[in-house]
């Protein structure tokens, strides 16, 4: 079994690999790098600048965050619904291949709550006065509740399992207890009480695994709704084969949507409409990119600065949102219609080009009341170029590489 | 045109199959306007790819088809707009209604809306889905999708309609529905294609049969034809498709 989970591994981390590498192309990359820099700065400031009143409560906050990330990991399986037959004969003798699996687990969560912790330093040692040591004794700390987690729900796996709440809920609450022992002397404590609870779980899992049989239903399930999780935020980059696709009715949307145009050259209008509108991973982005970009405006108090948030914001939304199109090459109908191949170009560019009409507008708007007339003027020019440059320029460029079937 | 018939769907000589592996072999047969003609064909037989040839999605790598006359290079839109297709795995838009997935069909094969919903009524109601317009089909079970694809289809004035598997999944209320629409479409003069493994309703039903064995035609025609072909004189279809498995 063991064998069983290296082979799928390997597997696994090459198709993870090849959308990575989409996901963090140059631009993005670019992008995130900025972004990054600019938290960075704001946080240094917003630390130094701290009120009183705001440094009585936002350790508080930071150890709501550190206790509830203890709840960020998952078992990663790697099983699939096929197993629920295939590996049927064999539900009893998987503990090799789930302690693989746990181990494996364990690299992104730890890694995300040290970083956590190592992030809520400065705020700590400003507000609680948290030196080094007691830092250290807290990264520990959480890596090794996040184990005990990890082995808490490799255990949910098994059948006959008892309830597994109250036990996660406890991790929470040593994780807060924790953070809060970070200003007592005693802060030493809790990785001795995480050790000692880790290694009595380890010895009860590995009891439960020798005996157990896996629930491979359950498991191949939450497993699905794993890498459906993933798949979505790889698809706001690029086409994800096999993704299953969430729909939000939005029965609001109805009425408008039945005036739309009924004519054969309106076909695809027709569908991706409705696809941007009841995809959450289209629809919702549209929506947060433009409440974000809104946001970060009413922020800032310099023209050119305000321009450039609402072009960073139509050119994210933009770049995420042609995909869309691709989404229906799976279904035989999109092959049979009988409707040339650049209709669906022609119909992403008038999807895209309203709504970047649309931020467009809204950016304007945003800059007039927050900064000035000249806000919303540069606004206006840059969205329109903008627009025009996606619509005219790279959505028959996207068509001709993606959209000719 | 054959013989004085008109021929709505005639393939000539046709190689082709998956990447460069040809699946099937020289195939050559036809359906005249105003028959219903059964694909049949062990697992694997080619049955599906012969299909998807003839639909578009595979090209041939030698070989002709053509529909009403038209080719798909010669007038892809027209050739398309020429068939309705019930696939054997029913297809459905996610974020679709009911109602959306028919209009969407209704525009891409430029049908008068007013008269498809004529249509759309009788088939509807037969199908029991006259209630569930405001539904998203992809949540519905395998006969429920089914049902909405041969409505999709049926709302069309195609003259050749291919169904692949109709009967995997249908309720015998829904097959027997089904049979008289593809009665209905023959009269009409419409030719059907069909691929399926229920033999006996194919044998009461079905005007003439393509068997199908390794990518190959092995025998085509009436069932008297293929009575004589195997020399099995009085044998049911499902006979001569037992024989025809058997032989080396």
């Amino acid at each position: 079994m063991r064998e069983l989970w290296q082979k799928r591994l390997r597997q696994h981390l090459m198709a993870q690999a090849r959308y990575l590498k989409l996901v963090f192309n140059d631009q993005f990359t670019i992008v995130l790098f900025v972004i990054f820099g600019a938290a960075l700065y704001g946080y240094a400031q917003f630390v130094r600048g701290m009120s009183a009143t705001t440094a009585h409560w936002l350790p508080y906050v930071v150890l709501v965050v550190l206790a509830a990330a203890v709840r960020v990991g998952q078992v990663v399986t790697l099983l699939t619904d096929a197993d629920a037959t295939f590996l049927l004969p064999r539900a009893a003798g998987m503990g090799n291949y789930l302690l693989a699996a746990m181990r494996y687990s364990l690299v992104l969560p730890v890694a995300f709550t040290v970083l956590l912790v190592v992030a809520a330093w400065p705020i700590l040692a400003a507000t609680w006065h948290v030196g080094s040591a007691a830092i250290i004794c807290l990264a520990v700390t959480a890596a090794l509740v996040q184990y005990g987690d990890l082995m808490l729900q490799t255990n949910a796996l098994l059948m006959d399992q008892p309830a597994q709440v109250p036990h996660r809920i406890s991790l929470v609450v040593l994780m807060a207890l924790s953070v809060y022992a970070t200003q007592l002397p005693v802060y030493w404590f809790p990785v001795v009480a995480a050790s000692l609870m880790d290694v009595v779980l380890r010895v009860w899992l590995e009891q439960r695994l020798r005996r157990g049989q896996v629930a491979l239903l359950t498991a191949a399930r939450r497993e699905n709704s794993r890498m459906q999780r993933i798949y979505r935020v790889y698809s706001m980059f690029t086409d994800v084969p096999g993704l299953r696709a969430t729909i939000k009715r939005r029965r609001w949307l109805d009425g408008w949507l039945r005036t739309g145009s009924r004519q054969q050259r309106r076909t695809w209008d027709y569908l991706y409409l409705r696809g941007f509108i009841r995809r959450p991973e289209y629809g919702n982005l549209f929506i947060r990119l433009t409440v974000i970009a809104v946001v970060l405006m009413c922020l800032s108090t310099v023209a050119w600065v305000s321009m450039l948030i609402g072009l960073v914001a139509m050119y994210l939304t933009a770049i995420q949102i042609v995909p869309l199109a691709t989404q229906y090459r799976e279904i035989v109908f999109a092959h049979l219609y009988p409707l040339s191949a650049t209709a669906r170009t022609a119909a992403l560019r008038r999807l895209l080009f309203s709504l970047m009409l649309v931020q467009t507008v809204i950016f304007a708007l945003t800059g007039l009341i927050m900064v000035g007339v000249l806000a919303a003027a540069e606004s206006v020019v840059a969205g329109v170029v903008l627009t025009v440059l996606v619509a005219g320029w790279y959505v028959p460029r996207f068509g001709q590489r993606h959209l000719q079937w | 045109m054959n013989g004085g018939i008109t021929m709505s769907l005639e393939v000539t000589n046709v190689s082709g199959g998956y990447g460069r592996v040809p699946v099937l072999h020289d195939v050559t047969f036809s359906v005249p306007d105003g028959q219903v003609v059964g694909l049949i064909g062990l697992n694997g037989a080619g049955k599906s790819t012969t299909i998807k040839h003839i639909i578009g999605l595979l090209q041939p790598q030698t070989g002709t088809i053509t529909v009403d006359g038209l080719t798909l290079a010669s007038d892809a839109n027209a050739y398309r707009g020429s068939i309705a297709y019930v696939p054997e795995t029913p297809v459905l838009y996610p974020e679709l209604t009911l109602r959306e997935h028919l209009e969407l069909a209704m525009m891409a094969y430029g049908l008068d809306q007013q008269q498809a919903w004529h249509k759309l009524d009788r088939l509807l109601a037969m199908f029991r889905l006259d209630n569930k317009l405001d539904w998203f089909p992809d949540n519905f079970s395998k006969g429920m999708k089914q049902k909405v694809m041969i409505a999709s289809a049926f709302m069309t004035d195609a003259q050749l309609f291919i169904i692949d598997e109709p009967f995997t999944g249908l309720d015998p209320v829904a097959v027997h529905d089904l049979i008289t629409l593809v009665n209905e479409q023959k009269a009409r003069g419409a030719a059907v294609l069909m691929s399926t493994h229920v033999l006996a309703t194919a044998q009461e039903y079905a005007d003439g049969f393509v068997l199908l064995r390794d990518g190959q035609v092995r025998a085509q025609g009436s069932l008297s034809a293929l009575r004589d072909e195997f020399n099995l004189p009085n044998a049911s279809l499902d006979d001569i498709y037992m024989a025809m498995t058997q032989e080396v």
